[in-house]
């Protein structure tokens, strides 16, 4: 990979980042609900402790965690570091990369009903699919990379697939997140 | 009559100029009738008189028969700018002005009765001692190395020593020799060469080595007094001196020789030079050949020059320190890899498979040298032992064939590169630096004086009568160090103490040993102690055969010889002997890491299983629904019409 595409990854996701947060911020101070709850912190509120909403809440809980520690291994290396992610910021971040397979897997199953359903909101529904739908470049841009399928043109380009998926998925997660809890 | 003065004597001024800068221009840069070829693909027959070093022509009714000079014949009326070849890469290793590049196969001075195994270069490529720091002068080094260099360079320069300067108006000086590369005749003999630069002929070595001669006698044995041009009768009849022989028939009726001159100079004058062989892998007819040999190239058509002879060397970021146009464009990628960039395609030239590198991530290409995968042997567990030309003097009359002759060269070592050098050591730059690539290596041993951190060599005369008497060169017939105790090392550099300016020590296996102020012996780790290596390039292996061919685990594993090998300690120190280094450590790679991560692939296969049932599942749940918005869509476009 040139430096110069790298750059513009950059510079690309400092300002996706910085936009995404901005415009979450934004949206709290000016547009916040007032006293009305979301429709998952109500069920936060019904939290039972062995039950398909409880299991829901923990795949939910996981993959947000999984989610933020792929953004940190995964973008910190590039945007302040100024290198390719390799080392044991590699390692963790393909480590973690498994349970958020599974992850997702399973919040594709558990949630998908749910947000089918019209008591949510446009936006937060356009996330949630939105998230299903970027899972399946991030993952298959690296797994196909691992077979001998590509060569290094190609590869190059599954590898910005790889972190241009990211990079989006990384700002629909921030999103559904404020919108689901905001 | 004055103006007519006047006139006349302008006019002399400026032919004198014009002649004093044309004849600058000849022996500058300018190239001469035979430099430059006019497109031509036949070969100039050169049908041509042979001159000696004088410049005079040699016939068959000479009274005494002199050596001709390749110089001066090839030199010719006009016909190539010799001056203009000599600044070529064979021939300026002594030139300052001349950026190192790469470093390089250095000269080894082997000398077992002192223990001495150290690499030697008038280029400054770090980890290699310039030859005067061993005391060797230009006329000596020629006398060890000429055998394998084709003249030119420290052949040519005075020696240092006032002594030697007299021997070399008896030996004469080692000229450049044109037929060394150029002879495509199979009567170029460069072992009869060796005989004659071991013998001191340096002036009769290009004329010995000819298929058109016959040299005779030894200006080793000669006096100072000694005259080729007048020979008188010697007072021992056994001495033999220099005598040249033309061979019958080979001059014609103008007293013109024929020599079968090539510019695409065939590989068995580069093999003289240019050959390694593993003495534990078989015999020679048994190993392996460079995939580009066996696909029927030659040398030349990747290591290419001009005129100039700024031979390319053929890797990565060369054109930093070179003039040659090609000098990147002859590297590995210049063939095999297409550039997307590029409006011309170049890659594929003479027939080159261009790389494609399926399921390799780039990140390789960042970290590796195309050879790290596809040249030298197969990486075994341990390094093996090598030998090339140059340092085990292959293709000379009786040469020690024995597989654990000095010196010891190891192969392969994945080293991090040193970098390219351009220009000289005070403006060293680094471009290369940092790509994993195989490596020779050479563990230099060499009595030295500790100054400021510093280890310098010390002159090898000092060494010599001191070691002389405490150790013993014992008459094996391997050609083997001479075994070297503790005890002998104390001894030596306890006679050493006051004889140089600096601490003596010892450099060995990669250790330092000095006294302490007790008297006793200790080794420790130094700089100066460190191995030096040099890239590997050939022989070439086929992709099949290239690493990584058996997947990712070739290097990914625990068990990787890439990665985890060894690489065997050489030293004459008896109670080291048998030790070992880790291949990573030449790599700055974090043990641990490597370790980790190795151990990550053996789940990579259950990865790619998880990960693609992953795909499947979500991609199963967006298809139902997404039939299910259709569905819904559809009912109520329909449920409404």
């Amino acid at each position: 990979m040139d430096n110069t595409a790298d750059n513009i990854f950059r510079i690309i996701s400092f300002a996706a980042f910085t936009l995404t947060i901005a415009a979450v911020a934004l949206h709290f101070v000016f547009h916040r609900s007032k006293g009305t709850k979301s429709p998952e912190v109500k069920e936060i509120i019904k939290f039972k402790l062995i039950s398909l909403k409880t299991f829901k809440i923990l795949i939910f809980i996981a993959v947000s965690f999984c989610i933020i520690v792929l953004i940190i291994t995964g973008f910190f290396p590039n945007l302040i570091l100024f290198q390719t992610i390799s080392g044991y910021w590699l390692i963790l971040h393909v480590t973690i990369a498994v349970p958020f397979i599974f992850c997702m897997v399973l919040l594709a199953l558990t949630y998908a009903e749910q947000f089918s359903s019209k008591k949510y909101p446009f936006l937060v529904k356009a996330t949630f699919w939105l998230l299903i739908l970027l899972a399946l470049p991030l993952i298959l841009s690296i797994v196909l990379s691992m077979f001998p399928l590509f060569g290094t043109y190609g590869q190059e380009l599954l590898a910005e697939i790889h972190r241009y998926s990211a990079l989006l998925l990384s700002m629909i997660a921030i999103l559904h997140c404020y919108l689901s809890f905001g | 009559m004055n103006g007519f003065k006047n006139l006349t004597k302008n006019i002399f001024t400026v032919a004198l100029v014009i002649l004093l800068s044309m004849s600058m221009a000849a022996s500058g840069s300018e190239k001469l009738q035979g430099d430059e070829s006019d497109g031509s693909r036949a070969v100039p027959v050169h049908l041509i008189p042979l001159l000696d070093e004088e410049g005079n022509k040699i016939t068959p009714l000479d009274e005494v028969a002199f050596p001709f000079s390749p110089l001066k014949t090839c030199g010719g009326p006009d016909c190539h700018n010799v001056d203009l070849v000599k600044k070529g890469w064979h021939f300026n290793a002594v030139d300052n002005n001349v950026s190192p590049g790469r470093p390089g196969q250095p000269w080894i001075f082997v000398d077992r009765q002192t223990c001495t195994q150290i690499p030697l270069s008038y280029r400054p490529w770090p980890g290699t001692f310039h030859p005067k720091q061993l005391g060797i002068t230009t006329w000596q080094f020629t006398h060890l190395f000429g055998r394998h260099f084709p003249g030119g360079g420290p052949g040519e320069i005075d020696s240092e020593n006032p002594e030697e300067i007299m021997r070399s108006f008896v030996s004469g000086k080692l000229e450049a020799n044109c037929l060394a590369c150029h002879n495509a005749h199979p009567g170029q003999d460069q072992a009869e060469y060796a005989i004659q630069v071991a013998r001191q002929n340096f002036r009769w070595a290009a004329t010995g080595a000819s298929e058109l001669s016959l040299v005779t006698g030894s200006a080793a044995s000669m006096p100072e007094t000694f005259d080729y041009k007048m020979p008188e009768a010697l007072d021992n009849p056994e001495l033999r001196p220099p005598t040249v022989i033309y061979r019958d028939n080979i001059f014609d009726s103008k007293n013109q020789v024929l020599f079968d001159i090539t510019r695409h100079v065939p590989n068995k004058r580069c093999y003289f030079c240019h050959s390694n062989f593993d003495p534990y892998a078989g015999e020679k007819w048994s190993q392996a050949k460079d995939v580009h040999l066996a696909a029927g190239l030659q040398c030349v058509d990747c290591h290419r020059n001009g005129v100039e002879h700024n031979i390319t060397r053929g890797y990565e970021n060369e054109s930093a320190a070179s003039d040659n146009p090609l000098a990147d464009t002859l590297a590995c990628s210049g063939c095999h890899i297409r550039d997307e960039s590029s409006e011309n395609p170049i890659a594929g030239r003479l027939g080159a498979p261009i790389a494609e590198h399926k399921g390799i991530p780039p990140i390789h290409f960042d970290n590796l040298t195309c050879t790290a995968c596809h040249s030298g042997p197969w990486p075994e567990d341990t390094t093996i032992r090598t030998k090339t030309s140059r340092a085990h003097a292959l293709g000379t009359l009786n040469v020690d064939k024995s597989p654990d002759v000095l010196p010891r060269i190891f192969y392969p070592v994945f080293s991090k590169q040193s970098g390219t050098l351009v220009q000289d050591p005070s403006t060293l730059m680094t471009l290369t630096g940092g790509k994993i690539g195989p490596h020779k290596l050479i563990w230099p041993a060499f009595w030295g004086q500790l100054q400021d951190e510093a280890v310098k060599p010390i002159n090898i005369q000092i060494v010599k009568p001191i070691c002389s008497q405490i150790i013993s060169n014992q008459a094996n017939n391997t050609g083997d160090w001479s075994d070297l105790s503790k005890e002998q090392i104390t001894q030596v550099l306890s006679l050493l103490a006051g004889k140089v300016d600096g601490k003596p020590v010892y450099i060995a296996g990669g250790q330092l040993f000095q006294l302490t102020k007790e008297g006793s012996l200790s080794a420790s780790e130094h700089p100066s102690a460190h191995p030096y290596l040099w890239p590997v390039a050939h022989d070439v292996r086929p992709t099949a055969q290239s690493l990584g061919i058996n997947g990712c685990e070739d290097c990914h594993s625990l068990s990787s010889p890439f990665v985890f090998g060894t690489v065997e300690i050489d030293t004459p120190v008896v109670s080291q002997t048998a030790s070992s280094k880790k291949m990573i450590g030449f790599q700055h790679i974090d043990s641990p890491y490597m370790k980790i991560f190795a151990f990550t692939f053996i789940f990579r296969p259950w990865l790619k299983s998880v990960s693609i049932a992953a795909a499947v599942i979500i991609c199963l749940v967006i298809l139902a629904y997404a039939i299910k918005v259709i569905n819904h869509i559809t009912k109520k476009f329909y449920g409404e019409a």
